[in-house]
């Protein structure tokens, strides 16, 4: 248990470097006219001001209930503001002008733009992430101070019964379930304007890379938003099952694996991390345009 | 293959914007270009991308499915629901050509040379082809 923190940190730090400087390489050479470069400025802008405005509110957010729930809450309220810059970014999007417009004859699909490997990598953790809630909330019982769903209490026979905590129970997981399911809304919400909000001019390989781009913000928000407070659950019940006196059958392996999931959580993060400060658009699949027969 | 051109709205024509939509969706579903269950373009999207209502685009389709043309389902978006015609390659050459002629009508009414009506084709080609390569 004690290794897996530190070792956790230095492996998210090391993602990150990575990531970055690999996507920076990667990034497109992108031309862009007056238009594409105002749209790119205006969402690149409000993208950023959402995380600066979000790390704000994930410091104050740390300070704020000794007991935890505060720092659980840090980065997922973080991420939610990550989306509300996308959001407001593509909101601003100015709508075509002038008297002639014209529009390709072609249908936009979220998926087209959504960054597969790790769309995958989020789903399975955001999945996983609920699955847990759902248990530990089953089984969580008040503290010695009546606080719901903190404490997990096991008979261990007719005469003697243990509860350890901090456990994730409802006092814990009503509020992040809250903050995870207004996150993927709004998710959804800004993957939808990323698709529809107007095409900037007829150069649609640029227009795709920019909402590409929005796309793989949004997924690396909703990733910060679930890998984080789900590694964090994962050792408090981890330790929970380890110090209980009687551990239910199965334990053991439980907490092999919850202490696995640890560095996968924090290295998705740091992927999530990574990708948030260099964006590169390049991962999609432009949508394909109807072809006029010859 | 070639790409067809993208749909144009001119807001200073005196066709209302609807209408200049629904002919070119007819033309697009009668040369075949749109052929049977193929997909529209999604309402909003196509109202963004065009800076029109999102009303003006949906009496566009209201008036194709009146037609017959397109057939909008919940959750499936609209759907092309039958060519008018068959598109042979005899009758795009013939269709091409009669465009052509009426085209030159025109240019010969402007008092345009075979240059002046050469050099305009080769003008309006990459305009019109939305700065799509062609093949």
């Amino acid at each position: 248990m004690g290794i897996v923190v530190p070792l956790s940190f230095l492996l998210a730090v090391v993602i990150v470097s990575a990531v970055a400087s690999r996507r920076r390489s990667r990034a497109l050479p992108l031309v862009l006219t007056a238009r594409l470069t105002q749209a790119a400025r205006t969402t690149r802008r409000w993208r950023v001001a959402g995380l600066a405005a979000g790390v704000v509110v994930a410091i104050v957010s740390a300070q704020h209930d000794a007991l935890g729930r505060g720092l659980m809450l840090a980065v997922p309220l973080c991420a939610l503001c990550v989306l509300v810059g996308v959001v407001l970014g593509e909101l601003r999007v100015a709508a075509p002008q002038g008297p002639v417009r014209s529009a390709a004859l072609e249908v936009r699909r979220v998926r087209d733009y959504l960054p597969g490997r790790l769309t995958a990598a989020v789903g399975t953790a955001t999945g996983l992430l609920l699955v847990v809630l759902a248990l530990t909330t089953a089984t969580g019982s008040a503290d010695d101070l009546g606080r719901a769903g903190r404490s997990f209490d096991r008979r261990c026979s007719a005469v003697l019964s243990g509860g350890t905590g901090p456990w994730p129970g409802s006092f814990y997981s009503a509020p992040l379930a809250l903050v995870v399911i207004a996150g993927l809304l709004l998710a959804g919400f800004a993957l939808r304007r990323v698709v529809r909000r107007p095409r900037q001019g007829e150069d649609t390989t640029v227009d795709d890379a920019l909402r590409g781009q929005a796309s793989e913000a949004v997924v690396a928000a909703c990733g910060l938003l679930v890998a984080l407070p789900f590694a964090g659950v994962s050792l408090l019940t981890a330790a929970a099952l380890h110090n209980h006196v009687c551990p239910p059958a199965g334990s053991s392996f439980a907490v092999v694996v919850l202490r696995a999931l640890v560095p996968a959580l924090v290295g998705l993060a740091a992927w999530c991390v990574g990708v948030l400060v260099a964006p590169t658009g390049s991962g999609h699949r432009a949508p394909e345009p109807v072809e006029a027969p010859r | 293959m070639t790409v067809p051109p993208p749909l144009r709205v001119d807001t200073t024509d005196p066709t209302p914007p609807y209408e200049q939509l629904r002919r070119q969706f007819v033309e697009l579903i009668g040369s075949g270009v749109l052929g049977q269950g193929d997909r529209m373009p999604p309402l909003r999207q196509l109202a963004a991308d065009l800076g029109l209502a999102v009303g003006t685009v949906a009496r566009t389709y209201r008036e194709l499915e009146t037609a017959g043309l397109v057939a909008s389902r919940r959750g499936g978006g609209t759907r092309v629901q039958a060519s008018a015609r068959p598109s042979t390659a005899a009758q795009r050459e013939r269709d091409l050509r009669e465009h052509a002629a009426t085209f030159v009508r025109q240019a010969r009414l402007l008092g345009a040379s075979d240059d002046d009506v050469r050099a305009a084709l080769a003008a309006v080609l990459p305009v019109v082809s939305g700065g799509r390569p062609t093949s």
